[in-house]
């Protein structure tokens, strides 16, 4: 019988279900995403967090050309977002108008489909971040 | 030991629908013969390319190729480090030259990227961004250039029509160059009503799709190949990374590990680079050229873009740069590209070839990029 191996985002689902990432507990330097020694100081006693799930944008582009796992999606938007230790580079959805995306404009996690394998293999999901504070929006974005 | 390149090999950049990786490699080989360079002494083959695993599905690609030019039995070995894997190449044959393994390596850089459909090359540029994160969610070198451009313009108060300047100067550079793919002139209309690739970037700020490939031999001081077949002196080489990931950098209009390079070069060489009268950088994306030009301390920071709506770097300012019309316009054959610059600052500064005529001046400089400033290379050449 063929031995089926577990798929490879496995191994990462828990970064990308919350974006935890790391702090250096010598130097103080937060980071992702998570490395085995801190950017900073070199040191290893590092400590995982969860970050607050809304942040502000830093800078934006609307990507047209796009891998071929995101065809289906494109033109998708990409930002960067900080999260008040650290920043993530994270998909922008639900932008209703590019004037939502200015330079400090207020962002909340949302968790949503990334990509997929063909039409009968793996959907992966992970965190991606929408306008907050729009009316109708939910807070954690259900 | 002082190290020599004693010849070098281009083909025209463009979509080589017909050709496969070694009749790319082999038109460069070829082109050094046709230059006068000296082929039969050579005792090492270091190949540069990125994508060959990726888009030909081909590893081990010097020894491929090794076999496919006659240069059986030998030391051979490929390079990959993105776009600086030509730049990685030419330090690696420095040195291998220096040790006195080899007195005369021949360095092939090759790629093709056009092969397949765009989504296909959109991924293979997503390859140079963290995989497990940044890439994951959809990013490229074109989303990740974009948002270090929207950061630049913002911060120094430009607009996205700023950009034009540097894309329209280098197609102009790339008019009279044989070996360019891209050989016409464009209009600041063109450039700000062609597609966007990812805002504010658009076609026309972006390298095109690149097949292509170029050589050149790396000797040593006491190698057999006679001295008048020297080109160029090799004076000093460095490399450095720094973070690949955007979310790490503490300033997006900036690459730290340029400065490493920057630091290195002059501390080696004892050059100040404002004294260098022709520098080849990689524009990737056109943002590029600013925060290069900026890095290597040829302008204040902020003020690069603005130097270059000023008119300079022409043909003839000191420094000249990218006079063979950068990766926007000769062409960016990723693991090719930094042969393509080095070759094209010695025959510059030796025989003129690329361009007609020789340019005035005794010093080159030939800095590559991997990623989004991810890897910088620069390699100090002399006229011999």
């Amino acid at each position: 019988m063929e031995r089926l191996s577990i798929s490879k985002f496995w191994r990462i689902r828990k970064l990308h279900y919350t974006l935890a990432y790391s702090k250096c507990k010598k130097c103080g330097y937060a980071f992702y995403p998570p490395k085995h020694v801190c950017p900073k100081c070199g040191s290893s006693d590092l400590e995982q967090r969860t970050p607050p799930r809304e942040g502000k944008l830093i800078s934006w582009t609307k990507l047209h050309e796009v891998p071929f796992y995101f065809e289906d999606q494109k033109p998708i938007y990409i930002g960067l977002v900080n999260l008040g230790e650290v920043n993530v580079m994270a998909q922008i959805v639900d932008v209703l108008s590019e004037d939502e995306l200015r330079e400090g404009a207020e962002m909340e996690m949302v968790f949503r489909r990334v990509k997929q394998d063909g039409t009968a293999g793996l959907i992966y999901y992970g965190m991606k971040f929408r306008p907050a504070h729009r009316s109708g929006s939910s807070k954690q974005g259900q | 030991m002082r190290v020599f390149i004693t010849g070098y090999g281009l083909s025209k950049i463009s979509r080589w629908f017909g050709e496969t990786l070694e009749d790319l490699a082999f038109k460069s080989v070829k082109d050094i013969e046709n230059k006068g360079g000296e082929l039969r002494e050579i005792d090492a083959l270091i190949v540069a390319n990125s994508f060959g695993g990726i888009l030909q599905s081909q590893n081990l690609l010097s020894s491929l190729i090794a076999e496919d030019i006659g240069f059986s039995g030998k030391l051979t070995m490929t390079v990959e480090n993105g776009g600086a894997s030509g730049a990685s190449a030419i330090l690696t044959a420095s040195s291998l030259v220096k040790s006195g393994l080899a007195k005369n390596v021949l360095v092939i850089g090759v790629e093709k990227m056009s092969d397949y459909i765009g989504s296909v090359f959109n991924h293979s540029i997503s390859t140079f961004m963290n995989a497990e994160h940044e890439a994951f969610y959809g990013s490229t070198l074109a989303s990740g250039f974009a948002i270090l451009a929207r950061s630049y313009l913002s911060k120094y108060k430009y607009s996205e029509e700023d950009l034009g300047a540097w894309p329209i100067l280098m197609h102009e550079n790339a008019l009279d160059v044989p070996h360019a793919q891209l050989k016409f002139k464009i209009t600041e209309e063109q450039v700000n009503s062609s597609d966007i690739v990812s805002s504010p970037l658009r076609v026309l700020h972006s390298p095109p799709v690149s097949d292509g490939s170029a050589a050149v031999i790396v000797s040593a001081e006491d190698s057999s190949i006679p001295k008048e077949k020297r080109l160029a002196e090799i004076k000093f080489g460095y490399l450095s990374s720094h973070l690949m990931e955007l979310s790490l950098r503490e300033n997006l209009e900036e690459f730290y590990a340029l400065k490493c390079v920057k630091d290195a070069l002059e501390k080696g060489s004892s050059i100040d680079i404002k004294k260098v009268d022709l520098i080849e950088i990689s524009d990737d994306y056109t943002i590029s050229a600013p925060i290069i030009i900026e890095g290597l301390g040829l302008s204040d920071k902020g003020s690069g873009l603005r130097s270059i709506l000023d008119g300079r770097y022409r043909l003839g300012d000191k420094p000249s740069i990218n006079v063979t019309g950068g990766t926007k316009s000769r062409g960016h054959p990723f693991g090719a590209t930094g042969v393509y610059q080095v070759a094209e600052v010695t025959s510059l500064l030796s025989d003129g070839k690329v361009k007609g005529a020789r340019v005035n001046g005794e010093l080159g400089l030939v800095v590559s990029m991997g990623g989004i400033g991810t890897v910088l290379s620069g390699i100090l050449l002399e006229k011999v």
